[in-house]
């Protein structure tokens, strides 16, 4: 059984039951907020790197004006530093829903059950697509109402419309997601995308270094000795892409919306503080009486202290007993919720 | 052998600041208060009887002059000795009961041990229960004071002061919030500690209640102007002079710690 004076601290915490619901849930607010968003981060940090290693993310991508063939896929592939090369085509269509239509890139991919490179992932249906089918990449749920077994209309350019079945669901973890970008990313077969018009050529071609552990700069120059040999056969290249390697391309993005978060969580929890501050301030002053008397009958200046500090103390505890497993499981929720979508 | 007395000021003087300048509560007051003595301390409202007992309990300190009290000098005491030396030297009870409203009777008579240190938590409950057997207040033990009556707290509040087996217990208008019947209950068990051994200075209005301790001081305007039990109070220290002299319930023994 506590002492008779941490019996009055718990009293009053008991008796001032709505100002204790107050103090408690302002702290738990400020708790919360960061815990969540420190835990989302470090969640999302590991999650992401994790997903985004796996998927054999692309060191460099080289976009070209003209068509290219194996060949050159081949041909680059055995340049020195460079471990895979592998080549795709995309175009634009648009996907026609209701009386809406949407930006759709499609993207044809030379063998499904053979990727090195920014792999496409099964995650429900049909993997990997076959003739005439589409494989929808996940973020594109969230803007489109289509689901499995969904027949679909898509327009080409000129005009024309052309019906796609699609019967599988994908994740590409380097890939823009369709919620951010307002594009959707499909995935087709060559055979599809000749049955659309399109001949099967590429026009993208992405390569995976040797050396994993390159810096931005030494991919650099491994993509400068491809983009020499790609134009070198001809084909122009629009532009090529050499990402901060094993980084998420969101990663930066997400960075600086997490600062932007903890800096409010914090602020949260700092308001949280005065608020505190202010409540035993007003405790101190409603109970003057009560100190006195305490001090009058013996108390000593620590005892006293340490009762209204006790005070604070439970008034944490109390707090952190409730935003700390929710804080822990928010980010888990949030997780789960993004990996539907 | 000289005994030494229980209280002594010496030349002690009170200022506070004050709008109108420098205001003197207390104007070279000296005084000794032996073992044994029950004191009444007489005046009007601001005349410094307060004053006089915060300087004897040490809860404000005198501007000038010497308060010595159970062989201490209070007057400088460091403010981190000083509550201790409270709590173990001197019990204080108020007009007001000044009881913790969310502790109960027995919580709030075990209070002052708790801060002292004193005893394990089963003989602090042992003592205090003692102690509420000894004021009549045993049956009440487990309520909150709000839910008993102004008399019975203010038994509660004595047994409180008695907590630390004080040798010296300071009341200021402790019948001043009680009806007559009530007040010459609290009066006999003053009366009855008294008779036990402890020494009692008591401030109050009750010109009654004053005439019935053979010790009267006289204050008015910061000093004492009379003082009828002074030139006795050497020669009767460790002796009650209460009057009537009620019954005694409570042998000193009965009063020690323990």
């Amino acid at each position: 059984m506590p002492g008779v004076r941490w019996r009055k601290v718990l009293r009053d915490l008991r008796d001032y039951r709505a100002r204790t619901a107050l103090v408690v849930a302002s702290i738990a607010v400020g708790v919360f907020a960061v815990g969540t968003i420190v835990g989302s981060q470090a969640l999302l940090d590991r999650s992401l790197s994790d997903g985004f290693q796996a998927s054999r993310s692309a060191s460099a991508t080289f976009y070209t004006a003209t068509a290219f063939d194996r060949e050159l896929v081949d041909v680059v592939a055995d340049l020195p530093g460079v471990a895979e090369a592998e080549g795709r085509r995309s175009v634009i269509v648009r996907l026609l829903s209701g009386d809406a239509s949407r930006e759709l890139q499609l993207t044809a991919l030379p063998d499904f059950r053979r990727q090195s490179i920014d792999l496409v992932l099964a995650q429900e249906g049909q993997f990997p697509p076959r003739r005439g089918e589409l494989l929808l990449e996940r973020s594109a749920l969230r803007l489109v109402d289509v689901a499995v077994g969904d027949e679909v209309t898509i327009r080409i350019p000129g005009g024309d419309e052309r019906r796609l079945d699609v019967t599988g669901i994908g994740h590409s973890p380097g890939a823009p997601p369709a919620f951010y970008f307002g594009r959707l990313i499909g995935y087709v077969t060559f055979e599809t995308l000749v049955d659309l018009g399109w001949d099967d050529s590429y026009d993208e071609l992405r390569i995976l270094v040797a050396d994993e552990s390159l810096d931005r700069a030494g991919v650099r120059e491994i993509a400068d000795s491809v983009r020499q040999r790609i134009e070198r056969s001809g084909t122009a290249i629009t532009f090529a892409l050499v990402p901060q390697p094993r980084q998420h391309p969101a990663r930066e993005v997400l960075d600086a919306v997490f600062v932007v978060l903890a800096g409010i969580g914090f602020l949260s929890l700092f308001v949280a503080g005065f608020f505190v501050a202010n409540t035993i301030s007003v405790i101190l002053a409603q109970q003057v009486r009560q100190i006195g008397l305490m001090k009058a009958v013996g108390a000593r200046n620590h005892q006293v202290a340490g009762m209204y500090l006790g005070t604070v103390g439970a008034y944490a505890a109390l707090a952190l007993a409730v935003a700390i497993p929710l804080a822990a499981s928010a980010p888990m929720g949030w997780l789960d919720s993004r990996r539907t979508c | 052998m000289t005994v030494a007395p229980v209280i002594d000021l010496r030349d002690v003087v009170k200022e506070y600041p004050s709008g109108a300048g420098r205001v003197r509560a207390l104007n070279g007051v000296s005084l000794e208060v032996m073992h044994g003595e029950f004191v009444a301390v007489v005046g009007r409202s601001g005349c410094g009887k307060s004053t006089l007992l915060n300087m004897i309990t040490g809860i404000d300190r005198p501007t000038g002059g010497r308060v010595t009290v159970a062989g201490t000098e209070i007057s400088r005491l460091p403010e981190r000795q000083m509550a201790r030396w409270r709590g173990e030297n001197v019990g204080v009870i108020f007009q007001f009961f000044q009881l913790l409203p969310t502790l109960s009777v027995i919580e709030n008579v075990m209070l002052p041990m708790d801060f002292a240190g004193r005893g394990s938590a089963d003989e602090r409950r042992a003592r205090a229960t003692h102690l509420l057997e000894l004021v009549e207040m045993s049956d009440q033990a487990d309520k909150l004071p709000l839910s008993t009556s102004g008399g019975q707290q203010q038994r509660v509040a004595i047994a409180r002061a008695l907590a630390n087996d004080p040798p010296l217990l300071v009341a200021d208008e402790p019948t001043g919030n009680l009806d007559s019947t009530t007040a010459e209950a609290v009066f006999r068990l003053f009366g009855e500690l008294v008779e036990a051994g402890k020494t009692v200075v008591m401030v109050t209005h009750d010109i009654d209640l004053a005439a019935r301790t053979r010790r009267t001081i006289r204050m008015l305007d910061g000093r004492i102007v009379g003082d009828d039990g002074s030139d006795r109070s050497r020669d009767l220290a460790g002796r009650a002079v209460v009057e009537p002299a009620p019954a005694v319930h409570a042998p000193a023994s009965a009063l020690s710690a323990g």
